[in-house]
């Protein structure tokens, strides 16, 4: 219709002007111009005519969407000199970086007497989490965390660049502070983490609250066609854990959970992946890492991880998963080495992406020269709420023996809830 | 101890030998859907792999070690972006390829160019569910979208491989006419659907509903990622019986739990439609995953 509207207002402009002219015109010469003119102007409305018809029989064809359909894309080539990068479609520009914070809020509602958590819902730890690429190739992530064991004084947990462009394919690099890439499960936050409680075997003999180091490393992706082969080697600075326990000795002396090992150390990780096919994958791994305890006495922790994931449809998967830990710790006066062991299996089942259920057995030693250790079978149930939200469910039953001063005890059982909320964007190094 | 170092100086230069010798393109793309309209451009001048398997939500893809040696040795990335595809950054870093990291000559965000439907304005937060930032991020179910996709992987190609420019255009050219007529067709078939609108379970539709001039009734999810409840089922069928809504439509890889149990509420039919090409024997190409959408969407509204 807004063509017609526009096709009479063609014509009555042209034809205004003219007739005018024509009336005033009388000489013959001026006739023959005039006519010349009107067979123009006939011709153009024809055209206009036939030009109108075919878009009056195009809308009628596609009344029915014609409105509010959106445009086809053209059929046109970007600018390909242009490498496309992923920037916001409709959202403000924006240089801040990726910000995200998560609380872990952790439960005892089950406890051996004496446990100073028992029966209490609390936070344990707040995160906030900072990430950016900040060059092509750069990418940096930092943690500030403030943990119950600290008086939620904050801290920083890890601050650390990556480097992906070192030259020689697959050769990146890291340079800061960070929860060292030691087996599966060291790596993972703790909101992140599948279990409310850590394995035994990663609090006793690497850290009760994460393996962490400050230094650099250099992670080589082998080229190996069909196997991921990847090579991590570095020199980084680790202190000893804030979780000290007392010697057995009764001298009063205290002695740190975990590696034991402070100053710098070098470390190293192989880890291997196979496809086995589109929907199932097999991880294996080993770390190590080497280092002087304050004492003077040499140590070392050895680990071997291996996992089993199966996807099973686009929700529900599998995966079973163990890890073993070997610590050695070497006498620095009676040149003795003493190596203690712990180890955690664990099969977990995802029904849909809001449950999955999990079964884990831990068995570890404490580190020499403490005596004892845990022996416990988990049953694990995690809700999902959000993306970045979770509730869990975790009841152990089993052994803990020790002559250190932890809560020690035959036949317990602990039921542990966990409460995880997180908000922002935020993504997690591949585990 | 010279042994050791003399392996990984052969593996070293075994590596930067192979970066080279590629002797076809090889395209990574995040899932089956792409990973057609990449083979339909490139044709065989280009090996094509999806990430993600036809039977996954894009969403929720598990990120595993072994897709990083896809993407260490890939020439081109293609991705479909706006958030949706978060997991591939994970392996991206990994794979220390500087050719497909973003801002690489291999790098495509397939959105870009993009009309984005559903942009949030003002705060958003978790309670809302899982929103995109950017937008809606399912524009590959609009048909037309595909052109844009193939497009953005077409300029990729070409500055990969600048000589085989002539053959990326034509084949891009004949993908966008096959999508054309495709689109000529699914408008014909839903022009006579009785009622318009539909209720899907997440609200992945957007760009398709827009497209052929459906309305979104309602969803059955309360919010974006948010498990329905049966509060919510009851209140949504109540709705859709007063309206006389026939259609819940459904992505193939869901559970058929809510959306059965919704329609049993209400006398509507559920539609469980492949979203990526291979999810469905029928939708073995982008063009054909499409006729099998409309084909059952046609189906459940009687």
């Amino acid at each position: 219709m807004r063509n017609l509207w526009a096709l009479v207002a063609l014509v009555h402009g042209l034809a205004a002007p003219v007739s005018p002219a024509a009336a005033q015109a009388s000489a013959p010469a001026d006739v023959e111009q005039l006519k010349a003119v009107v067979a123009k102007q006939a011709e153009m409305i024809r055209e206009l005519q036939e030009r109108l018809s075919k878009l009056e029989g195009a809308s009628a064809a596609g009344k029915a969407q014609s409105s509010d359909e959106p445009p086809v894309p053209a059929v046109t080539l970007p600018m390909p000199a242009s490498p496309s990068r992923s920037v916001g479609q409709g959202g403000s520009a924006s240089a801040l970086p990726d910000i995200a914070v998560f609380g872990n809020n952790l439960g005892r509602l089950l406890a051996a007497k004496g446990e100073p958590s028992r029966s209490q819902f609390r936070i344990s730890e707040l995160e906030l989490a900072l990430q950016q690429r900040v060059a092509d190739g750069v990418l940096f992530r930092s943690t500030l965390a403030a943990g119950e064991e600290a008086d939620f004084a904050m801290g920083l947990e890890e601050g650390y660049v990556t480097f992906t462009r070192l030259g020689v394919p697959g050769l990146g690099g890291t340079l800061g502070k960070r929860r060292l890439p030691f087996g599966k499960l060291n790596p993972i936050h703790p909101h992140a983490a599948p279990y409310a409680e850590t394995p035994a075997a990663l609090r006793y003999l690497a850290d009760p609250d994460g393996l962490s180091g400050n230094g650099a490393a250099l992670n080589w992706l082998l080229p190996i066609p069909s196997l991921y082969a990847n090579l991590e080697l570095g020199a980084v600075q680790v202190g000893a854990s804030d979780a000290e326990v007392a010697r057995p000795d009764l001298t009063g002396a205290t002695l740190p959970l975990g590696l034991g090992a402070t100053g710098t150390v070098p470390m190293g990780r192989l880890w291997l992946s196979k496809a086995l096919n589109p929907s199932t994958e097999l991880e294996m791994g080993s770390s190590a890492l080497a280092g002087k305890a304050d004492s003077g006495d040499s140590v070392r922790l050895v680990g071997a991880d291996v996992t089993l994931k199966q996807a099973l449809g686009a929700f529900s998967r599998w995966q079973l998963q163990g890890e073993a830990l070997w610590h050695t710790r070497r006498d620095a006066g009676s040149r003795l080495s003493h190596t203690r062991s712990g180890a955690y299996l664990a099969a977990l089942y995802a029904p849909d992406q809001y449950r999955e259920f999990g079964l884990r057995y831990d068995d570890s030693r404490l580190p020499w020269p403490l005596e004892g250790g845990e022996r416990l079978l988990s049953l694990i149930w995690s809700n999902r709420l959000t993306e970045s939200s979770l509730w869990r469910l975790q009841l152990a039953h089993g052994d803990r023996t020790t002559d250190a001063l932890l809560p020690s005890r035959r036949g317990l059982t602990e039921l542990t809830l966990q409460f995880v909320w997180g908000a922002g964007s935020h993504s997690h190094p591949l585990q | 101890m010279k042994t050791p170092l003399a392996l990984l100086v052969a593996a070293a230069a075994a590596s930067l030998c192979m970066s080279r010798a590629a002797a076809e393109l090889r395209i990574i793309t995040v899932d089956t859907s792409l990973a057609d309209i990449a083979r339909q451009v490139a044709g065989d001048r280009a090996s094509v792999e999806s990430l993600a398997r036809p039977s996954d939500d894009p969403h929720h893809v598990v990120a595993r070690p072994s897709m990083i040696v896809k993407l260490s040795r890939a020439d081109v990335f293609a991705r479909i972006g706006m958030g949706l595809d978060m997991w591939a950054d994970a392996l991206l870093d990994r794979s220390g390829n500087a050719s497909v990291q973003p801002g690489g000559k291999g790098y495509v965000d397939c959105s870009r160019g993009l009309k984005a439907l559903d942009v949030p304005s003002g705060k958003i937060d978790p309670s809302m569910g899982d929103l995109h930032p950017e937008g809606n991020p399912h524009y590959l179910l609009d048909p037309a979208q595909g052109i844009l996709a193939a497009g953005n992987i077409a300029a990729a190609l070409i500055r990969v491989d600048p000589s085989g420019q002539p053959y990326y255009h034509s084949r891009f050219v004949q993908f966008g006419e096959r999508v054309k007529a495709g689109l000529q067709r699914w408008s014909t078939a839903l022009k006579g659907l009785p009622n318009r609108d539909v209720v899907p379970f997440h609200r992945s539709w957007a760009y398709f509903l827009a497209r052929f001039g459906l309305r979104e009734f309602g969803v059955l999810e309360p919010r974006p990622g948010i498990e329905p409840s049966p509060g919510h089922v009851g209140a949504l069928a109540r709705l859709m019986k007063q309206a006389g809504v026939k259609v819940v439509l459904c992505e193939s890889f869901r559970s058929k739990r809510w959306p059965d149990l919704l329609a049993g509420q209400c006398g509507a039919v559920p539609a469980f439609v492949p979203v990526a090409v291979g999810a469905d024997p029928q939708a073995g190409s982008y063009i054909a995953m499409f006729d099998t959408i409309i084909e059952r969407l046609v189906g459940a509204a009687g």
